[in-house]
């Protein structure tokens, strides 16, 4: 398990991993996490001469944290690594030209005739200044088009920001180094879509990993592996502290991805093939496709304390199901949006409603808000407020809940802003139960086009 | 220009990928259905100001016919609207399952025209002022966009720095840009086929709010009410002779992640030189950033001018054919009657409801203040509200969304006109709930308020006991009645003491009622006690 302990060992350690893992061809491949954050590991063919020289490593990506980069090759030591960002511009060009020739072409404006020069540079400071022969001259002084000419491209300068690695090399030849870094500007996250049938009592999910890539650099022919989970990135300076989190993600995922596998505290999915990832492209990959899942739908009201509304507002609509192998579904499931579609009297399905889900191990229950209900309203009113002692209070509530559809429908209401202790429920209209310590709950049966009104008293306080 | 590009980007393809056959192209859907959602409470005049990027929601279901041949086979479908959510794409209909599905959004621009040329071989064309006479050079492109340096046969050289006139020719547009953002998806079909598929997704900038024409009789008890849905499009996209419906209700909506969809500028940043006036001046020097812009402004070329003179226009449709009304789960569907074109930048109006002899009550209302120290103490005006039932015994009985209420006051001389007499906003109202409009005050319908006493009465248990007389006054000439509502939500213990009538409860307040004929003056005095 080399990916395992690379992870497990932190990213600090990677080059004497990756070291130690003998690739045999060049290949690029792309670990992307979940916020903002990619571990690059590219394996690419290096022809080093013998001893100390610089080796140039092109197309790594824009937003690579440089602090991360580590370089492991047979028979090669590092010297010092620079990540450099001085880009190539014409002014850059000119102001590394002082002191070297140049040619200028000059187009006479009259004729059109072209003449060239030969020149030394002798400063750019708010114009350039020219040596030519034994006059000197500023450049385009006279208005007259110039063109300058340089022999070379210094050295240094580079249209992209360039990893350069000063190495020392036992022998000549060529051989296979393993790049690996850090990089911001990929993300992955999961989309859901779900078909909910509410007739049926099911839903039918499909899952889409969905990726990122806003780096400035395009990822191509990469392995790519997607590891679910919050890994912690240190701020400041320095390397990435990888930071695991307790009991996020168990059990086994089977996916058309390939079982997802649990690494340490973390879910890998790792895409069946090679992928390219474009620059300023959003790439999406199926990883889920279940079918018939169990599922209701639930209203839902939350009070969250004692008090009076002028105007009824919709019951939450909430959609229930179970992530097990019972419901028809059982995998892990990475967070991410769930957008919820049911279909119209003509059948067509249409968007009802999206939510967001954590990282959802197998076995938990799920409870997607997708919205509030137009036709099922609740209001409530704050009767009266009564002290019953200097700490002890009695509040008496009534809900008056509406259906305006066709069918009975339950509400399920919670009353919060319980105080806790010695909570004691009277004169209820309805049986209700105790949620919590802080919550009483009420299943209240409402007739089709017709309301129900549920009354009680609360004493609470100490 | 784009079948060359097209050409290009099939040929660098198979070299990438050489198991694929060629690229299949859907240029536009065949038929487009769009359904708009409420991204939030919203009115017609709010839609008019809404410049957010980022809001509203439709769904929009387009059909397309693709001839898919067999095998590897990537599809791209153009034309897709500009504010898609591309990760909420779906589709139906292929043979085959989708392998991966993308969403492009580099533009081509001259920014990434010379971005992506980077190390290629262009051509440099320089035009003699003078002469007019121009020549081509070959050169391969160094670094750029910000800053373009060449190299030529000559050595190695600024564009654009010379002062002469200097021009970049391409041969071709390189791989991954597009004229719009497009998505594409990867298929692997057994056999060759010509299939229709259905893609569906979510995309912003579309939105529609209701609006209501409330004409109230002369008599001023009944009202006629229309209500009209406004569509509002503020995409690039027109969407032609789609069958179009919209969904009251609130949703639940997660923050939208849209692609940043930039497209790349170019310039050249060159040294300066010493008179300055005709030296470029140096921007962006050695930046690699993008200049982000509205999407909009890129696909506005690529736009259906067929309508252009429409764009920004308001259109009223003058049939009185109602929308249709469905559910569609907890939320209502208002279909229109038949399929329309929404225009890009487009507000459109259709009427979804018409009903005439509302019935509705009037009452002025007045909310006691248990702490005002005037002084003396004024009358005060009460506040007009109409009451409604929203049921057909009333003459309504219809789901009402959200939305702004305007109000006429028809005369009774005839051939007088209407007067607006105010506009209002109405929640979500289901059928068979009570709701309130409230004009505002009515200077003739007043309500003059005293505290007489206070006192705190109890020795262990202290409790405020408040006296208060109320007196209301009608000086118009039709009777009234007038709710007083002493509004004490929250404090512990109250309860009425002693009142001059009955009281009834209203949200937990109570409330005194007197009905007051022209001219007349009623008292209502109570006392109230709450823990102190």
């Amino acid at each position: 398990m080399p990916k395992t302990s690379l992870l497990i060992a932190g990213l600090i350690a990677l080059a004497g991993v990756t070291a130690a893992r003998a690739a045999d061809e060049p290949k690029l491949s792309v670990t992307i996490y979940n916020n903002d954050l990619a571990l690059v590991q590219d394996v690419r063919r290096i022809e080093p001469t013998k001893g100390r020289q610089v080796l140039e490593f092109k197309d790594v990506s824009a937003a690579i944290k440089p602090e991360t980069v580590s370089l492991a090759a047979g028979g090669i030591d590092i010297v010092e690594q620079n990540f450099d960002y001085d880009l190539l511009t014409p002014s850059k060009l000119m102001e590394k030209a002082v002191g070297h020739e140049v040619k200028i072409v000059r187009t006479n404006p009259g004729n059109g005739q072209q003449t060239t020069e030969t020149a030394t540079v002798l400063s750019v400071n708010n114009g350039v200044v020219l040596k030519i022969g034994d006059r000197i001259e500023v450049l385009r002084d006279d208005d007259v088009p110039t063109r300058v000419i340089f022999d070379k491209v210094p050295d240094n300068l580079r249209a992209k920001p360039t990893l350069s690695v000063t190495v020392d090399a036992d022998a000549a030849g060529p051989r296979l180094a393993t790049l690996s870094y850090l990089t911001s500007g990929l993300s992955w996250k999961a989309d859901y879509v779900a078909l909910f049938d509410e007739g049926a009592g099911k839903l039918d999910l499909q899952g889409w990993i969905t990726l990122e890539n806003h780096s400035g650099t395009p990822f191509v022919g990469a392995e790519t592996q997607l590891v679910a989970g919050n890994v912690t990135m240190a701020s400041g300076q320095g390397q990435g502290v990888y930071q695991p989190r307790r009991g996020v993600v168990s059990g086994g995922a089977e996916a058309r991805t390939g079982p997802g596998k649990a690494l340490g505290d973390y879910y890998i999915y790792t895409l069946p093939e090679r992928t390219t990832i474009a620059d300023s492209q959003t790439k999406q990959v199926s990883f889920l496709d279940a079918n018939g899942v169990a599922a209701r739908k639930v209203y839902q009201y939350y009070a969250d304390g004692f008090d009076s509304a002028d105007n009824p507002s919709g019951a939450a609509v909430v959609i229930d199901f179970a992530n097990s192998t019972t419901s028809g579904l059982g995998a892990g499931l990475p967070a991410g949006t769930i957008r919820i579609y049911q279909r119209d009297a003509a059948g067509e399905p249409k968007f009802v409603g999206e939510n967001a889900i954590d990282h959802t191990p197998q076995g938990s229950e799920l409870a997607i808000k997708i919205g509030e209900a137009f036709d099922v309203t609740v209001q409530p009113t704050l009767v009266s407020t009564t002290a019953i002692s200097r700490t002890r209070t009695r509040y008496s509530m009534s809900y008056l809940v509406r259906n305006a559809k066709a069918q009975p429908v339950t509400v399920e209401l919670r009353q919060g802003g319980v105080w806790g202790r010695d909570t004691q429920v009277e004169k209820a209209s309805l049986p209700g139960h105790a949620i919590d310590a802080f919550t009483e709950g009420w299943s209240v049966p409402v007739p089709a086009n017709g309301q129900t009104l549920l009354t009680f008293d609360i004493a609470t306080g100490d | 220009m784009r079948v060359r590009a097209l050409l290009l980007v099939v040929a660098a393809l198979t070299m990438s990928a050489p198991a694929w056959a060629d690229d299949v192209v859907s240029a536009r859907p065949d038929k487009v259905a769009v359904t708009i959602y409420r991204d939030r409470p919203m009115t017609a005049a709010m839609l008019a100001e809404d410049n957010d990027d980022t809001s509203g929601l439709a769904l929009i279901t387009e059909t397309r016919v693709v001839d898919v041949p067999a095998g590897r086979t990537r599809i791209r479908f153009e034309g897709v609207a500009d504010g898609i959510i591309p990760q909420s794409a779906k589709l139906e209909g292929l043979p085959a399952g989708v392998a991966e599905r993308n969403f492009d959004y580099a533009l081509l621009s001259p920014g990434s025209l010379i971005a992506h040329s980077i190390g290629q071989l262009i051509h440099v064309v320089r035009t003699d002022r003078k002469t007019g006479k121009s020549t081509t050079d070959d050169a391969t492109v160094r670094s750029g966009p910000y800053g373009l340096v060449l190299q030529t046969q000559g050595g190695v050289e600024a564009f654009d720095c010379s002062g002469a006139p200097e021009r970049l020719v391409f041969d071709r547009t390189p791989e991954g840009l597009a004229d719009r953002p497009t998505l594409s998806v990867i298929t692997d079909a057994a056999k060759p086929g010509r299939y229709t598929v259905r893609l569906s997704y979510l995309s912003v900038r579309l939105n529609w709010a209701a609006d209501y024409v409330a004409r109230i009789s002369p008599d001023g008890t009944h009202l006629d009410l229309t209500g009209w849905i406004t569509l509002a499009n503020h995409t690039g996209q027109s969407f032609a002779h789609a069958p179009t419906a919209v969904v009251a209700g609130q949703l639940e909506r997660q923050p939208v992640d849209l692609p940043d969809i930039v497209a790349t500028s170019f310039g050249p940043d060159c040294w300066s030189t010493a008179n300055g006036h005709h030296g470029i001046p140096t921007r962006l020097q050695g930046n690699f950033q993008t200049v982000p812009m509205a999407v909009t402004a890129f696909t506005g070329g690529q736009r259906d001018n067929a309508d252009a003179t429409e764009v920004g226009a308001v259109i009223v449709t003058a049939e009185k054919r109602e929308t249709k009304l469905s559910e569609l789960g907890e939320y209502k569907l208002y279909t229109l009657p038949e399929p329309t074109t929404v225009a890009a930048q487009q507000t459109k109006q259709v009427l979804f409801l018409d009903q005439a002899n509302v019935a509705f009550t009037t009452v002025y209302t007045f909310r006691t203040d248990i702490h005002a120290d005037d002084d003396p103490p004024g009358p005060a005006p009460a506040t007009q509200t109409l009451r409604f039932d929203n049921t057909p015994a009333n003459g309504l009985g219809k789901p009402l969304p959200l939305g702004m209420v305007s109000l006429r006051q028809r005369q009774a001389e005839a051939g007088s006109g209407e007067l607006f007499i105010g506009a209002r906003r109405v929640r979500d109202v289901a059928v068979g709930e009570p709701f309130e409009l409230s004009l505002g005050s009515a200077q003739d319908v007043t309500v003059r308020e005293m505290q007489t006493s206070q006192k705190t009465v109890g020795f262990f248990h202290k409790r405020v006991r408040t006296v208060l007389a109320m007196t209301a006054l009608n000086d118009k000439d039709t009777p009234v009645v007038v709710e007083l509502r002493h509004a004490r939500r929250g404090a512990t213990g109250f309860r009425v003491a002693e009142e001059s009538q009955p009281h009834a409860l209203k949200s937990g307040d109570p409330i005194w009622r007197v009905e007051l004929q022209p001219g007349e003056t009623k008292d209502v005095t109570f006392t109230v006690e709450a823990d102190q």
